[in-house]
């Protein structure tokens, strides 16, 4: 205890009583080092809370559990062994009865952790594949093995976040009052304790400066892309926040018809749980997954959310749309969804139907199976995509209204054991003929003069089908080759037909042309080809009014070896015994539920946990926000809401494909997207000269990349405009670029060094590093290099980190201190108090008075 | 202007769908360790220079023998592009077999019977690397129903084996589970036929999905290692290697590699070490000047010094001896202790400084590294502290740090134990250097206060459990000699428990408080280079925050004296434990177990 503690409290005893003693206790709080102790307690165990998960916490138990058992293993043996050895050699000197009792000590202190290592442990290591071993609440270990208490519903607080919460606030300035007061009023203002001293009033810099540092803070990163022809790239005048987001609306557009966005922060969105799933799926509705048992992850527990979007100042949007978050899917896939719905007004219905598949071994001929199906189709009649299932092994198509000539067609009875067919007629001579083809075949028409050749049977189109509303959609093609020599005035003919198995109203003629480019044309009415594919098991279904003006659905099956049959009504709604065989087994089909009119929603389905990349976890990479879009009621229109998943694109103004386009009943459109908030760089903007990435030798990996950026004063920034001359700076990893301000070759060291340092406290001056590349693009032109076609390779863009770091000089002046003042305290002061002691003792030796010291 | 806009904007577009691969970042490119290639090409993309595989019908005993009478040594220091390195044969078959087998060496049994068929002698037979890189490429075949695939999993060894067991195609077939079980291997049929039915089995547990990704690994090394001969060296340091199959077919190399293989599969050992010769004489020709770029010479020493393993156990003599000179009080015995650990310092700085040249790097990059690095920083620190303060103690400490962190290092496959490239941000920073040194020094601070704690608690629970006289094992003559002058303990002085005590803690605290202030200025250094790097100082990224927890421990050791405690001692020992512990956690759990932008740590 010092000597001016001594003296403070001696004071405060005397003096700081009866209506002072609040005062006295207090400062004695406050001077206390338990005090400190117990706040420095407080942050580690906060700390622990931050950063280790909750399952892994509540392992500590078994843990301990563990380790004391194992201890009490080795206690058992070695301790009465000791006792015995000590006892037993008690006479013995000293010196062997150590080496003995060490020996004995390390002897079975090995065997016990072998026999714990092979008889114990195994037995004893719990597994989470099948739960074996000893492990205290398994259930909640697995549960929250990865979750941290600030990622729970209630706190969804980044750690950086957390740490920035009241209580660790609370905490740390607890502490600096804590040791401001016990500095001042424990330790003497002496040379010998500078040490402490500046240790001290470092840890206090420090807090000030992160106080100021913390204030101002911003960072994010920009995406630079390279430019064409030598030319710097197109200039950034903004970067992305790292962690802050918006929603990105757009109702107008600019002169290049591109939409002008505006960015509306959402604060309070969450970060780690989800919330309000099943927005946009109208209550109590039946939704598809429902109908067909397919499992949709439920993770949001419950939990909704309801939060208005906030309106900026000057927006373009009109101001009866509104905007609301009214879900949250933190790491998710959007997928379709389908709920039944009235038919729309002046569109055409889309109808669904359910087609469920059966399996019954050893079956009685025509008993109904009574088991659950085996697979279950949903078809949507309206979508050509969505009117065909199909696998490996059998292909279901389901039509409505189909037209005569297909389905004769589809009927006619080839010979058996063929696996593709052509029905050919020629209206001309009205021949009709159904021939099995294979690849190669060629043949002669008839009488009609045409010839064919088989050029192809392909399971899937050539070219991928972009037919208005055929999006998705495939079916085997045959591609024919048709020729016909020249009769009178009638020229030769002689074209490619692609002919589709499913879709005969796409097939098209490709006539060679000159320019070796063929015409695409519709089918030469001259002749007609229907193509049957029976590769695999084909089944036909239409829904079609029957002679008597009745619904009703008929059918057609196909065998992979080509006998067909076709049943005209599914009366009962049965198809039996799709594949005949000996042994009885049976496969049906059965056509179930209807709906009039399906409409198509999209939700998000939340991947599941042990598929998560959780290096993306509490970022918004994957996360999907549902928006609720709405307009009021008016003396014109009922209120209108839908709600709609916004994908996050980490850059949303580039990445077009995660915009989604709301179109408003009154015919009104509005563009959304969901990114990451933009600001600008304040009176500065940065175009990417040139980027290259240095490899190890022989191109191993990358061992620095480096981007050469041309840092310029930005006209259009509104706000106050940094002086300074255009720049460039070749940015690297640990080489940053610092703009607007940077150290200029051509001022004085001193010059630079004043502004490096006013700049340091400036929140508007930034630190750019290097932090992204185009490794494809990379990858890529590097094989045109290595084919002679390009001089270099080269990168589209490059990603550069961007942060502002104001007050760091503050932060660095208390580091100093700390790091100078704790030798100071431990060796220097211990010189100084032994060379006092010395001179003292020198002093007392040569009889001199004493002196005071301290 | 609108076309120009036009054009900027369809650039972009064109971006969006390029930069896809970086929007999932979250640490800046160049933050992380170049990820492992386990194999160059694979074998869809090579003309395999040894032709494609045979059945051979060794047997067991006919491999062993051959494998003995081969000489690979020819080939050994061949150098070969691999993982973004040009390394020697011998260090890719090193590696390539303990990636395979999760062992040094290869190993089989040879099983003797009765005439009953009981079991009468096992023999276990292990191979050189060389021996079974080379026989993988050449006759793998040998290998399908071998125990060569190591997995360390139980709960997948046991799938594996179990769906081996049911599987109808094996009713009828001898197989003996339990010794399949204890190896720790399976074949690579079996891995390649039920890892997958295991998988799907249980695809809930992360572990389990961890060992089946590993087992994937090691069946495709398997399979592809014939894919790793890239031994063609460039002309220039920009080219890349070529693979042995990419030459002509009359070149001397692919002639001498047919040979070989030809020579391999017969059993003819003279021929396959005429072979060997050609093969390797033929890649030494090939642009000799890139080859010795790479130092062969200095690899081959590395492999065949051992040194960290060799530095481990010469640490544990030292130590021993150093205890019983504790307990003994003979000078003789410190005196062959400290000898003893100056040869252990002699291999564990020869180790690491021919692996930082051989990496072309200062090498404590990776956590193999740091830990060898922290343990060497440790034991010179002890051993400058035992020369300084003339106490012994210091260097038992020294070796006791040197010996638990590089036995752990070298035997619990610690990741990077194989030299390969670093994270491009190390490379390219001048503050690594400082950085991580000082943090790894305060790391072995720590262990050397830790270890020193555990001498107190030794000496006071043993003097309160046997009494005061045993605590020493002897009383005060021998509390001298622990703590006592490396010359003589001249100073005449009676030395009791409690002195002994005394100065134990004292030298319990010159090391926390030397571990304390380098701590605290690796951090500090720590949040420079962060803001230089990263753009800000302090992330609380888990390793951050628990430097920081360590720190504030230390912080608490040495405040807590103030607070007048009835047995500073005592609780400055148990402190430190549980600093280390925390330390512990700091160093390994956080690296290990938590996601954070130290991934190279």
């Amino acid at each position: 205890m010092s000597k001016k503690w001594q003296r403070n409290k001696a004071w405060e005893d005397a003096n700081l009583v009866g209506a002072f003693t609040p005062v006295r206790i207090v400062l004695r709080i406050f001077s206390s080092i338990p005090t400190a102790i117990v706040l420095l307690l407080f942050v580690s165990l906060y700390a622990t809370l931050a950063s280790i998960p909750v399952g892994m916490i509540a392992r500590i138990p078994t843990l301990l559990i563990e380790s004391a058992l194992f201890l009490v293993l080795l206690a058992v043996p070695i301790l009465p062994a000791l006792y015995l050895t000590r006892k037993a050699l008690i006479e013995k000197p000293p010196a062997m009865r150590f080496i003995v009792m060490f020996f004995i000590t390390i002897a079975l202190g090995g065997a016990m952790t072998v026999f714990w290592r092979v008889g114990i442990w195994p037995s004893l290591k719990y597994h989470t594949s099948d739960g074996s071993g000893f492990m205290l609440f398994s259930d909640f270990v697995e549960k929250y093995k990865s979750t941290t208490i600030r990622r729970l519903p209630m706190l969804e607080m980044t750690e950086t976040q957390f740490y920035a919460w009241w209580p660790m606030r609370l905490a740390l300035v607890l502490f600096v009052i804590n040791l401001i007061t016990a500095t001042i009023r424990r330790i003497e203002f002496s040379f010998k304790n500078l040490g402490v001293l500046s240790v001290h009033t470092g840890i206090v810099t420090i807090a000030l400066g992160s106080i100021f540092y913390q204030r101002f803070k911003l960072e994010g990163d920009t995406l630079l892309p390279a430019g064409q022809n030598g030319l710097p790239g197109p200039a950034q005048r903004a970067f992305y926040d790292r962690q802050d987001v918006a929603l990105y609306v757009a109702q107008a557009r600019t002169p290049n018809a591109q939409p002008q966005f505006e960015q509306r922060p959402l604060n309070d969105l969450p970060l780690y749980n989800a919330y309000g799933l099943e927005a946009g799926i109208p209550e109590g509705a039946t939704t598809l997954s429902q109908i067909l048992n397919r499992e949709v992850l439920d993770t949001d527990e419950g939990r909704t959310l309801d939060q208005r979007v906030p309106e900026g100042a000057g927006t373009l949007v009109d101001p009866d749309i509104k905007l609301r978050v009214v879900g949250f899917a933190p790491y998710a896939e959007l997928d379709d969804e389908w709920v039944e719905s009235p038919a729309p007004v002046g569109a055409p219905a889309n109808p669904y139907r359910k087609i469920d598949l059966y399996f019954t071994r050893s079956a009685t001929p025509d008993a109904i199976p009574d088991t659950d199906p085996i697979f279950m189709f949903p078809f949507f009649l309206g979508e050509p995509a969505n009117r065909i299932r199909f696998n490996d092994l059998m292909a279901i198509e389901y039509m409505r209204g189909m037209d005569d000539q297909r389905w004769a067609d589809l009927q006619t009875d080839f010979r058996s054991g063929f696996t593709h067919g052509l029905i050919i007629e020629v209206p001309e001579t009205g021949e009709r003929l159904a021939i099995p083809v294979n690849p190669g075949t060629r043949l002669p028409l008839g009488t009609s003069g045409w010839s064919l050749e088989v050029e192809q049977l392909s399971p899937e189109p050539p070219f991928p089908i972009i037919t208005p509303g055929y999006e998705n959609a495939t079916s085997s093609v045959a591609v024919i080759k048709l020729s016909k020599p020249a009769t009178g005035d009638t020229p030769a003919k002689s074209f490619s037909r692609y002919v589709y198995h499913r879709f005969p109203e796409l097939n098209q003629d490709l006539t060679p042309s000159p320019s070796g480019r063929p015409v695409r044309s519709d089918p030469d009415p001259s002749i007609r080809i229907s193509y049957i594919d029976a590769t695999k098991l084909q089944i036909y279904l239409d829904e079609h009014r029957n002679e008597s003006g009745e619904e009703s659905v008929r059918a057609i099956v196909r065998q992979p070896t080509g006998e067909v049959r076709s049943v005209s009504s599914l009366s009962d709604g049965w198809l039996l015994d799709l594949i005949p065989n000996a042994q009885r087994d049976r496969l049906d089909l059965h056509i179930a539920e209807r709906w009039a009119n399906a409409k198509r929603i999209s939700r998000p389905v939340p991947v599941p946990f042990k598929d998560r990349d959780k290096s993306i976890v509490g970022s918004y990479n994957k996360a999907l926000v549902g928006i609720e879009v709405s307009l009021p009621a008016t003396a014109t229109r009922d209120a209108w809401s839908q709600v709609y998943w916004i994908p996050f694109a980490q850059y949303a103004i580039i990445q077009t494909e995660q915009r989604t386009k709301v179109t408003l009943p009154d015919g009104r459109n509005l563009m959304l997207a969901f990114g990451r908030y933009q600001r600008p760089l304040p009176g500065f903007e940065l175009s990417l000269v040139d980027f290259e990435m240095i490899a190890y030798d022989h191109r191993g990996a990358p061992r620095d990349y480096q981007s050469v950026v041309r840092v310029m004063p930005n006209m259009f920034y509104a706000g106050p405009m940094p002086k300074f001359d255009p720049f460039e700076h070749v940015v690297k990893l640990n080489n940053p670029l610092r703009a607007p301000y940077h150290w200029d070759p051509e001022k004085s060291w001193l010059t630079n060094s004043i502004t490096r340092l006013r700049a340091g406290m400036d929140p508007n001056q930034f630190k750019l590093s290097q932090s992204g590349w185009d490794r494809s693009g990379w990858m890529q032109s590097q094989q045109l290099v290595d084919q002679g076609l390009l001089d270099k390779p080269r990168a589209n863009f490059t990603i550069l980190g961007i942060g502002n770091n104001p007050g760091i000089h503050i932060i660095a002046l208390g580091s100093i201190f700390m790091s100078i003042g704790i030798p100071w305290a431990f060796y220097f002061k211990p010189y100084l108090v032994k060379r006092e002691k010395s001179r003292l003792a020198a002093m007392h030796a040569s009889g001199k008075p004493k002196e005071a010291t301290t | 202007m609108i076309s120009r806009t036009a054009r900027t904007i369809t650039r972009l577009l064109a971006i969006t769908l390029l930069c896809a691969p970086s929007l999932a970042q979250q640490a800046p490119d160049g933050n992380a360790h170049p990820a492992t290639q386990e194999v160059t090409q694979n074998a869809d993309q090579i003309v395999n220079p040894f032709g494609e595989p045979v059945v051979t019908d060794m047997s067991i005993e006919q491999k062993t023998a051959f494998a003995d009478a081969v000489d690979l040594t020819p080939l050994s220091e061949s150098t070969v592009f691999h993982n973004g390195r040009v390394k020697i044969m011998s260090t890719l078959a090193r590696e390539t077999v303990s990636r395979i087998t999760g062992k040094t060496k290869y190993f089989d049994l040879i099983i003797e019977q009765n005439p009953d068929g009981s079991t009468k002698s096992i023999k276990k037979v292990r191979y050189d690397p060389m021996f079974t890189l080379m026989d993988i490429m050449i006759d793998p075949i040998y290998y399908l129903d071998r125990p060569l695939v190591g997995i360390n999993y139980l709960p997948l060894r046991s799938a594996i084996l179990d769906l081996y067991e049911q599987d109808p195609a094996n009713q009828g077939v001898s197989f003996n589970r339990e010794g399949w079980l204890k190896t720790g291997m399976v074949s690579p049929r079996m891995a390649n036929r039920y890892a997958t039915p295991a998988f799907n089995k249980y695809s809930d547990s992360e572990p389990f999905r961890t060992a089946v990704g590993r087992l994937d690994q090691a069946t495709r090394l398997f399979t592809n290692s014939v894919g790793n001969l890239e031994l063609i060296a460039p002309a220039n340091r920009s080219d890349p290697w070529k693979h042995l199959g990419a030459l002509p077919a009359d070149a001397p190399a692919r002639v001498a590699a047919t040979q070989l293989a030809d020579a391999w599969r017969k059993g003819d050992a003279a021929g396959a070490n005429s072979a060997i010769t050609a093969l390797a004489q033929a890649l030494a020709e090939i642009n000799p000047q890139t080859q010795q770029a790479a130092s062969p010479g200095l690899e081959a020493l590395y492999n065949k010094v051992n040194a960290f393993e060799w530095g481990l156990w010469i640490y544990l003599f030292s130590l021993v001896a150093l205890i019983l000179a504790f307990g003994t009080g003979r000078k003789s015995l410190a005196t062959i202790g400290v000898v003893l650990l100056f040869v252990a310092l002699a291999f564990h700085g020869f180790g690491f400084t021919l692996r930082s040249i051989i990496a072309e790097r200062f090498a404590i990059q990776n956590q193999f590294e740091s830990m060898t690095g922290l343990s060497f920083f440790a034991a010179i620190v002890g051993t400058a502290l035992m020369l300084w303060k003339k106490q012994w103690l210091f260097g038992a400490a020294a070796a006791g740090t040197g010996f638990l962190i590089l036995i752990t290092a070298t035997t619990t496959g610690i990741p990077g134990e194989h030299i390969e490239r670093e994270a491009a941000i190390l490379n390219t920073s001048v503050l690594l250097k400082y950085h991580v040194t000082t943090v790894l020094t305060s790391y072995g601070l720590i262990t050397l206060g830790f270890i020193v704690s555990l001498f107190y608690l030794g000496t006071y629970y043993g003097a309160k459990f046997f009494g005061s006289q045993a605590a020493t094992a002897g009383g005060p003559s021998l509390a001298s000699g622990a703590l006592g002058h490396l010359d003589s303990d001249d100073t005449g002085k009676p030395m009791g428990l409690q002195r002994t005590l005394k100065d134990l803690d004292t030298a319990t605290m010159t090391i926390l408080q030397l571990a304390f202030w380098t701590l605290g200025v690796g951090i500090l250094l720590g949040a420079w280079w962060a803001d230089h790097s990263w753009g800000r100082w302090w992330a609380f990224d888990p390793k951050e925050t628990w430097a920081l927890v360590t720190w504030i421990v230390y912080l608490i050791v040495i405040h807590v004296r103030f607070t007048g405690l009835k047995n500073r001692g005592l609780t400055t020992a148990w402190l430190s434990v549980g600093g280390f512990i925390v330390m512990l956690w700091t160093y390994f759990g956080v690296n290990l177990l938590l996601p954070g932008l130290h991934a190279y740590a």
